[in-house]
């Protein structure tokens, strides 16, 4: 059961094998389709705190797990570009004045990636810059409810181009209504053109309670309708494998070495570090359970508290873990390794799961070899109801143990 | 016992008026149970009847009461089922007796199955005491109800017993006039045996136990004793009352409501309504009202997953020790494999078999469609009895075809009797009268053919009536009809077990109907399942599920987890109950949704 806690959670000492995640919840403006946790329009001063309020919480992760080292790091948003220089310095120096991250990403958007930002960056170790250019069409970008435009992603790219040593990974929106398959071919290309090492296709979802989803309710505009959305899934994707990209994830690309690290953490449930707020966490507690740790979203209470007691925690179940790891694991083109699953629970996927992993393997949904269990094209494009399925029978079960990380 | 002491007695009432609530403040009065042993509906066995709220196996239980005169007596309640397919077991309980209480809700009033079981209780000269229910409600209104008992029922309003059997208000008093209202039983103690069976239930230490009421004579221990109808002999090896459990005793004598059991290996051999005697000194003639009971509606019952069939042949053999109405035999279908054919006394009936099997012998199964039984007769004068689609015969060689008939009796409110005859019009039944019995209500036979009140007959009649019509029936004979047989194809291959035999001027509206409601019911695969209704070769309904939508989420990443995971936590699914014909998974919902499919 997630509680409420008056004192900070104790952990289990974690020197290696970490990563961290730090939420800048800023933006210019609110997109319509949007429901991560942001704010538009904060002052300089609410932002101050805020980095603070975050440099102190690394702080206290980094002295309650004992942590040597971290393999990765995400500052994602919100907008990291939209930070003061001053204040993004002040963060990012703070990271990596202790640690040597093999991979260090950091978000940004067309209209407020500057010199000064992509400068920051390259000085202080960032490898990668993760850039939010959606379409490249104005049209779309005025109904998404964009702060840019389709000549501020030009813009930045042309930028990043001439400035950006290191990594560059592109985010683009498809399946938005009205867009038509030919659309979203000539956005990708626009993208592959900038020759990106990684790029993240994401299906616009329309999430409850955003101003986009009341609009599509109201029949202010029409959804894409399932024909056309498995279109475009099937053209985008052969588009981006014939130009060199894997689609090693769900929804997400990359040239040969160039995958997310950091992301494939979480889709292999490894122990990462969330700092901010509405940031989550998932790591060892001192009593050898994996503990989720998820961070107010209340400002004024993240600012003022101690980072380590504004939180929810939840002791993750034997049960709870294991549909963790399928619902990640099987978004990954390479599945999730036998090893990983027999060190975790101690036996084999198909034994743990009753009959339900039989069943989808006849039905041709998933498939296994001597390293890995992985679901087939067909299966991922429909993983939702294979994990409910695996939900129904992980809760049948009352034997289960786990090992983690 | 001194059958002056002694009082018989039923509760009858509208599913939800309190009976069985009634019947458990009996059960504490007389401290028959310990009160840390005492759970609500203590005379309902079965999870079904508790959760449904109905009773589908008769109970009785003996409650001592001393009376305000001192005297010492004994209340026998004969409990009844609560539903017309078992109608006959019902009448046999009533006729058990020889006081009723009719139990009304005080919120609620009279209704339909109050009305219904009053005319059943004249029918058997039973003293009737109207009793108003929940009281202690804010919404009870005693003096409509009151208005009600008057003209609705005929009966003195001032006799009405005003109780909350929930709090126990009015219940002492209830049972001071059951003793002075209802008249003791008036057998001759000393003519032969002469005792009704009006159920049996199986004990799996003790084999059948006979529940009777002696009428005339006495039963002892190490009696032997004859069953009327097939005149089998068996030696009573226990007699005794009911106690909540079985109380022996060493004898039951005349007016005394209890059981016996006598070697009897299953309760097929006993047959409710049958007269039991003494096999020296038998009396000179039955019981009146003895049938045998017959199934009407017939289906096959096959397990979800082919490798349960052994389980399914257990299951069966257990729950027909002690189900004397259920008949079956072996049957086999080319899409589910080996099972059962299986006669019931109605679809509750059906349901209730289908509930127990699955929760008491933890088996997943699936019925095909329900069906009458028919009277083909055929080009070389032979004549069959079908009621299995597989067994239809090539439509050349058929001269013509019958189909089973009733009878049946409505009584409703005037302002519903238009919408009741479209209602039989449509189900092709023909009036045979129509009398108003008062201003208010109107009683009205037709026959109608029983296949089409199967289906829905008795859903829709109650709701166009707002529950105010009742409903009873019976079999009149064979008429002859235009019958045909109606395949079902999924994805291009008839399943046999969806197909039915129909009146032919339904097929088509039966075919749109099974068809739209398999497309609702059977998932999305990969690949466009069409769903198509046939006759002979011809294609009269198509339905075309669509393929797989996609159902991945876009996003997940290390914020997303927690609330992703709950959402399938929320959503996971059950067990899953498939049966995979040819290359399309069928749910067993698939084939229940065709036992309703009738519709328009």
């Amino acid at each position: 059961m997630a509680m409420k806690t008056d004192s900070s959670p104790s952990l289990q000492p974690h020197p290696h094998d970490n990563a961290l995640y730090v939420h800048v919840p800023f933006c210019r403006r609110k997109c319509r389709y949007c429901d991560f946790f942001s704010i538009a329009d904060a002052d300089r001063e609410t932002m101050q705190a805020v980095v603070r309020a975050e440099i102190d919480g690394i702080d206290r992760f980094a002295d309650a797990l004992a942590v040597a080292s971290i393999d990765t790091v995400y500052i994602g948003g919100g907008t990291p570009s939209l930070l003061p220089g001053d204040l993004l310095e002040r963060l990012l120096a703070r990271i990596g004045g202790a640690w040597r991250p093999v991979e260090w990403t950091v978000e940004a958007n067309p209209e407020s990636l500057s010199r000064d930002f992509i400068d920051v960056c390259a000085r202080t170790g960032v490898t990668r810059i993760s850039l939010g250019v959606q379409t490249f069409d104005d049209r779309l970008l005025r109904f998404l409810g964009r702060a840019g435009t389709a000549a501020h992603n030009r813009r930045a790219l042309d930028l990043l181009a001439a400035r950006w040593p290191g990594e560059l990974s592109l985010d683009l929106i498809v399946c938005i209504p009205t867009q038509t398959v030919a659309g979203a071919l000539r956005d990708l290309e626009g993208a592959v053109a900038r020759a990106p090492g990684h790029v993240s296709l994401y299906d616009l979802t329309l999430e409850e309670g955003t101003p986009l989803f009341a609009a599509v309710r109201s029949g202010e505009c029409a959804q894409p309708t399932t024909e056309s959305e498995i279109e475009v899934w099937r053209e985008t994707r052969s588009f981006l494998t014939a130009s060199g990209y894997r689609p090693y994830e769900v929804s997400n690309f990359a040239r040969p070495g160039k995958e997310c690290l950091h992301n494939l953490r979480y889709w292999r449930l490894d122990p990462y570090i969330g700092v901010g707020p509405g940031a989550a966490s998932t790591v060892p507690g001192a009593d050898g359970t994996a503990l989720r740790l998820e961070t107010t979203q209340d400002l004024r209470q993240y600012c003022a508290a101690d980072p380590l007691s504004a939180l929810s925690v939840e002791r993750l179940s034997a049960g709870a873990l294991l549909l963790e790891q399928l619902m990640m694991g099987l978004r990954l083109e390479d599945g999730i390794e036998r090893s990983r699953i027999a060190r975790r629970f101690g036996a084999p996927l198909e034994e743990l799961l009753g009959g339900a992993w039989d069943h989808w393997l006849a039905k041709g949904w998933v498939r296994a070899d001597e390293s890995a269990y992985a679901c087939t094209d067909e299966g991922r494009l429909c993983l939702n109801p294979l994990l409910r399925e695996a939900a129904g029978s992980i809760s049948g079960r009352s034997n289960l143990k786990v090992v983690w990380p | 016992m001194e059958q002056n002491d002694i009082r018989n007695f039923c509760i009858i009432a509208h599913i939800d008026h309190g009976k069985s609530t009634l019947a458990d403040r009996f059960i504490q009065r007389a401290h028959l149970v310990a009160d840390r042993d005492f759970h609500d509906q203590i005379l309902d066995s079965m999870d079904i009847e508790r959760e449904r709220g109905i009773t589908i196996k008769s109970q009785a239980v003996a409650i001592p009461h001393r009376a305000r005169d001192g005297r010492e007596y004994l209340l026998n309640l004969v409990d009844t089922p609560g539903h017309v397919d078992f109608a006959y077991e019902v009448s046999r309980a009533i006729s058990s007796t020889e006081g009723a209480l009719l139990v009304i809700d005080a919120t609620q009033g009279v209704e339909a199955q109050t009305l219904a079981n009053m005319y059943l209780a004249l029918e058997h000269n039973l003293e009737i005491i109207p009793v108003i229910n929940k009281i202690d409600m804010p919404s009870a209104d005693v003096p409509n109800v009151k208005k009600q008992i008057e003209h609705d029922l005929g009966m003195d309003p001032d006799g009405a017993f005003l109780i909350s059997a929930k709090l126990g208000t009015g219940i002492d008093e209830l049972m001071e006039a059951m003793v002075e209202r209802i008249p003791p039983p008036r057998g001759d103690a000393a003519a032969p045996l002469k005792a009704l069976i009006f159920d049996s239930h199986y004990d799996s230490y003790r084999g059948v136990v006979v529940h009777v009421r002696i009428f005339d004579g006495a039963m002892k221990r190490d009696q032997q004793i004859r069953f009327w109808s097939n005149g089998a002999v068996y030696q009573a090896e226990e007699v005794g009352i009911f106690r909540l459990r079985l109380s022996k005793t060493d004898a039951l004598s005349a007016g005394e409501v209890g059981y016996f059991i006598a070697g009897i290996k299953t309760v097929s051999d006993t047959r409710v309504g049958d007269t039991v005697t003494d096999h020296q000194r038998p009396c000179a003639e039955a019981l009146k009202g003895f049938r045998e009971v017959k199934p009407v509606v017939f289906s096959s019952i096959y397990p979800v997953d082919s490798n349960d069939y052994e389980e399914l042949v257990a299951g069966m053999e257990k729950l027909k020790l002690n189900d004397a109405s259920l008949v079956y035999e072996k049957d086999s279908s080319a899409a589910l494999g080996f099972g059962f054919r299986c006669g019931f006394l109605g679809l509750l009936h059906l349901e209730i078999v289908q509930e127990r099997l699955e929760r008491e012998y933890d088996l997943s199964i699936v019925f095909t469609a329900p069906s009458v039984r028919y009277r083909v007769f055929m080009q070389d004068g032979a004549e069959r009895l079908i009621d299995n689609p597989l067994e239809y015969p090539d439509t050349t060689l058929i001269e013509r075809a019958e189909e089973p008939y009733i009878k049946a009796g409505i009584i409703t409110p005037g302002e519903y009797l238009g919408s009741i005859m479209t209602l039989a019009l449509d189900k092709r039944g023909t009036q045979i009268s129509l009398t108003y019995l008062d201003e208010k209500r109107v009683e009205v036979f037709y026959e109608l053919p029983l296949a089409e009140v199967l289906f829905d007959f008795y859903d829709k009649l109650k709701s166009i009536s707002h529950g105010y019509a009742s409903f009873d029936y019976e079999l009149l004979g064979y008429r002859p009809t235009e019958l045909v047989k109606l395949d079902i194809l999924v994805n291009g291959k008839p399943v046999d077990a969806l197909s039915q035999l129909v009146f032919k001027g339904n097929a088509y509206a039966r075919a749109r109907s099974i068809c739209r409601k398999l497309s609702a019911e059977i998932p999305r695969h990969q690949f466009k399942i069409p769903i198509q209704g046939a006759i002979g070769g011809a294609i009269i309904a198509r339905e075309t599920i669509s393929a797989f939508r996609k159902d991945v989420t876009a996003k997940c990443y290390g914020g997303d987890i927690t609330r992703k995971r709950k959402l399938l936590e929320k959503q996971k699914a059950g067990k899953k109950r498939m049966k995979t014909v040819g290359n399309v998974e069928l749910p067993q919902t698939a084939f229940l949704s065709v036992l309703k499919a009738d519709e328009e």
